[in-house]
């Protein structure tokens, strides 16, 4: 459905404003401690050392927030064509980076074992976004806390390869088809004319990798 | 001319229906939204399309083949009853000629003073009978009128002749055939009467004889004839010589309109007033002042007719055929129909792809369009910051400028408010796009919500009534909206009601893509001029303190953006009807 | 030697001049403008050595600004700064007469070290 489409989009931009957003109050809450500190400490002097380390924090806001804009700015631009050459790496490395919010919740952190190397294909770039999405979503929501999502990619025989696994306490008898639900998963994978397995502990998804527009 | 007006008018205003029928809604193939019904007629306009243009020219040949065919049937009917006639006259000549020539014979053969002895003309009489039949007398007349001798039941020795027509027609033509008369018995009889030229003595004489009309009716009757047709002789004043079924008995009057001498065989027809029409066929017979005719009542038309419906096979091959006919054009305009449907469908999908590829590529552009607006306060955070640091680092003053630093603190803080409203903007964005879909069903949404009421039901002595429609389709919607529109619909219902009111909750399946919830109450009613106020936020009728008005209006918001609709009707005292549609699937705005 | 002449042209007051300042505290004699009109008026005027151009402003598109600045005075080094920049776009602006791009925000290093690279190739 394709509603459900945009509400995936709809909650990638949530969780990175929500990221953001504590950027911003990191800053915010330093810069006023760096008046506080102007202001009450007025008699004595500044102290060098301790402000630098509160500018230090604020750069490193600073770079967090743009990191993730960019993220944010590049998954906005995969929605722009549904065809397009792509890095799949590079695909889930955006992903990631905006679901990392998500995944903070529940303290669950994601592992990267994205293969160098691999050779560009053309796909709907929004729509792959989405199916690792969902993917995602239904091992977040079977792990328990502090659990780790680890992604790993590899090429072989003209497909891509990528896998998920999860490591950590698995929530017994929990709500695993996620707001999208199975039947989504399948067609969105039909679209993007990939094949996903599972075989409990590892969920593979084979794609074909493209080379020339039909 | 009017009657010609009038028929111009009404095909006019048929082409003009059928027309219309066929093409109304071609037009609205793109526009209108998909729909059995649109479907069903679709399929009717096609199959009267086709069975028109295959029916129309087939009608039209069917009609053309049986006009011909009947042309065809009835010049042979024509030709047969020709053949009939003229082989009627021919015996009927032949018969007459066979005794003129007798006659001839007889007077040749004999003289006159041997004619004369009355034994000599018995005894010819009796063999002449013998041999010819239905002779009933003989007789010579002389020059003079008088008859000479006689052979034959009556006694007409001495009979004047010399006054009547016949005999005066006889000297002068040499021959001749009478009408038909009455004679002994009470039988039909005609006379042929030959002169016999006596050139020696400058005189002449004429033997008579009187022929029974037996054998003539009897040529007449056994003229092929059916049950109802008829053949008859008359004569030129058109009195019957023979007995006539169904025109009148002999020596009558005909009764219908008289045939005239015709050398031809001529058909024509006749109308009889209130019975059918029969075709006449009439001829003159020669040597005789007489005329045959026939009167056939099975006209052409039924004829064949009766010919086709007697041919059991073949018509009910026809509407066997027919019959396929049609089931064919049903089938094919169903698959026509099925086909444009599926095309329609096709199309459908491939523009709400473009339309969702479009919305998607939209949301993509705000998106990055936000991530760049973002970009330029934290940039200016970045130096500001960086300034407090080149400051602390590379100034050489002893003293910090502490109000410099305050203005830089500043222009940071302004800065994280400014991305704060944006992402503000962003979250909001998100928010709309992110209607949390869920598959609800309807009837236990309601349920559920009336289970919340309960109390305040039973406590007021309310009664209410559901008629849950079953197996309606289970709704992608936002789950906690509609529990809320519900909830205030019905608890508006509760509080117009009086205790021991009325209310009833309905659901149904419209058009098979929209569910509509009625909630029904006879409860104190909304003046008409007051509905279309009800919507609006802050718009109460409750007293001071009493709800905040902001109910119905919020409801609305949450219908329309959930891609329902809701209606009211009312009347004062009577109650009101809250109607609610919902799209089956929710569209997200 | 004298001081490197820096323009920056951003519509964002604040970023520009409290970059303005920080270049100055390294060194150079930097100017900041707040839309292209002034930028382009600098230029016919004061032409400076470096310019630092903030694609996305207001009005003119930066592009264009960037092709005026060339005509009005060839040897003055662009450097775009946009907030996205991709190979592809890198190459355009190169061939637009780009000295090179920055992505903001910036470490001040790198634009200190960008703003060297293009004076250098000013000189040649």
């Amino acid at each position: 459905m394709k509603d459900l489409r945009i509400s995936f989009i709809g909650r990638i931009i949530s969780s990175y404003t929500h990221e953001v957003k504590n950027y911003l109050a990191i800053i915010k809450e330093t810069n006023g401690l760096m008046r506080d500190v102007i202001e009450i400490k007025k008699s004595r002097g500044l102290d060098e050392k301790h402000f630098l380390g509160f500018i230090g924090c604020v750069d490193e806001q600073i770079g967090r927030a743009t990191a993730i804009t960019d993220y944010l700015y590049r998954f906005a631009h995969r929605m722009e064509e549904d065809r397009a050459t792509v890095h799949i790496n590079d695909l889930i490395d955006e992903l990631v980076a905006l679901m990392s919010r998500l995944a903070y919740r529940k303290r669950i952190s994601f592992n990267k074992m994205l293969r160098g190397g691999l050779p560009t294909t053309i796909l709907n770039p929004m729509l792959f976004h989405y199916l690792l999405f969902c993917l995602i979503e239904v091992k977040m929501l079977s792990l328990q806390k502090n659990g780790v999502i680890s992604i790993g990619t590899h090429f072989s025989d003209g497909f891509f390869f990528v896998t998920l696994t999860s490591e950590g306490g698995i929530v017994p008898s929990s709500d695993t088809t996620g707001t999208s639900g199975a039947g989504e998963i399948e067609g969105i994978a039909m679209e993007l004319g990939a094949v996903i397995s599972d075989n409990g502990s590892e969920t593979v998804i084979k794609i074909p990798a493209v080379t020339q527009v039909k | 001319m009017q009657k010609e007006e009038r028929h111009t008018g009404l095909v006019q205003k048929f082409i003009a229906r059928y027309r219309n029928l066929i093409l109304s809604d071609a037009s609205s193939v793109s526009a209108t939204p998909l729909s059995k019904d649109r479907y069903k007629s679709l399929k009717i306009r096609i199959f009267l399309v086709i069975g028109t243009l295959a029916g129309v020219p087939l009608v039209m040949i069917t009609i053309l083949s049986y006009l011909s065919l009947q042309g065809a049937f009835k010049e042979d009917f024509n030709n047969q009853m020709r053949g009939n006639i003229e082989s009627t006259r021919q015996s009927v000549e032949f018969f007459i000629d066979e005794r003129i020539s007798a006659l001839r014979f007889l007077a040749a053969a004999n003289t006159y003073a041997q004619l004369s002895d009355e034994r000599v003309l018995q005894d010819l009489f009796i063999k002449f009978k013998r041999e010819f039949g239905e002779v009933v007398d003989l007789g010579v007349i002389n020059s003079d009128g008088i008859q000479a001798s006689y052979a034959g039941p009556y006694s007409l020795q001495g009979k004047d002749y010399s006054n009547q027509d016949w005999f005066h027609e006889v000297v002068i033509r040499g021959v001749y055939v009478s009408d038909v008369f009455m004679g002994y018995r009470k039988i039909p009889h005609f006379a042929i009467a030959v002169k016999k030229e006596v050139p020696e003595r400058g005189t002449f004489w004429i033997l008579r004889a009187t022929i029974d009309m037996a054998t003539l009716n009897r040529y007449v009757s056994i003229a092929n004839l059916k049950s109802r047709d008829d053949a008859f002789i008359i004569n030129h004043q058109g009195i019957l010589q023979t007995q006539s079924r169904y025109h009148g008995n002999v020596l009558e009057k005909i009764a219908i309109e008289a045939p005239r001498p015709s050398e031809e065989v001529i058909l024509s027809e006749v109308r009889q007033n209130g019975s059918t029409p029969l075709i006449l066929g009439y001829t003159s017979i020669k040597k005789s002042p007489w005329i045959l005719g026939m009167t056939v009542a099975s006209t052409a038309q039924s004829k064949l007719l009766d010919l086709l419906t007697r041919d059991m096979v073949s018509a009910y091959l026809a509407v066997f055929l027919v019959f396929l006919g049609i089931i064919a054009n049903i089938k094919f305009s169903s698959a026509l129909v099925n086909w444009i449907r599926e095309a329609e469908l096709e199309r459908e999908e491939a523009i709400a792809q473009s339309q969702h590829s479009g919305k998607l590529a939209s949301i993509g552009r705000l998106g990055a369009g936000v991530a760049h607006e973002i970009n330029n306060p934290l940039a200016i955070i970045n130096e500001k910051a960086g300034l407090m640091k080149d400051i602390l680092l590379m100034s050489t003053d002893a003293h910090i400028n502490k109000e410099k630093f305050i203005g830089l603190i500043q222009a940071i803080s302004d800065s994280v408010t400014r991305c704060k409203a944006i992402t503000q903007r962003l979250l909001g964005f998100a928010r709309r796009m992110d209607v949390r879909h869920e598959e609800i069903d309807l009837n236990d949404t309601i349920r559920e919500v009336i289970e919340f009421l309960d109390k305040e039901i039973l406590y007021r002595n309310i009664s209410l009534e559901t008629r849950l429609k079953e197996d309606l389709p289970r709704i992608i919607s936002d789950k906690g909206q509609l529990q809320q529109v519900f909830l205030n619909i019905i608890n508006n219902a509760i509080d117009a009601v009086e205790d021991g009111g009325q209310i009833m909750v309905s659901t149904e399946l419209r058009n098979h893509d929209r569910i509509r919830v009625s909630i029904k109450d006879n409860g104190q009613g909304i003046a008409k001029e007051k509905i279309k106020n009800i919507f609006e936020p802050f718009y109460t009728t409750k007293e001071k303190g009493k709800g905040t008005g902001l109910g119905l209006s919020i409801t609305y918001g949450i219908v329309d953006r959930l891609g329902g609709s809701i209606q009211v009707e009312s009347e004062v005292s009577v109650g009101t009807t809250f109607h609610v549609e919902l799209p089956v699937r929710a569209e997200a705005q | 030697m004298s001081k490197v002449k820096v323009l920056l042209v951003d519509d964002e007051v604040e970023f520009a001049s409290t970059l303005a300042e920080r270049l100055q505290i390294r060194g150079y004699e930097a100017k900041a403008v707040f839309c292209a009109e002034s930028a382009l008026d600098m230029v016919r005027s004061e032409p400076p050595d470096v310019v630092l151009l903030d694609l996305k402003m207001p009005g003119m598109n930066g592009v264009e600004v960037l092709r005026t600045i060339k005509k009005l005075s060839p040897s003055c080094q662009v450097i775009l700064l946009t907030g996205h920049g991709s190979e592809q776009s890198a190459a355009e602006w190169a061939a637009d007469g780009a000295a090179d791009y920055a992505i903001k925000p910036s470490e001040i290093e790198t634009l200190v070290a960008k703003i060297n690279r293009a004076n250098e190739k000013r000189l040649k």
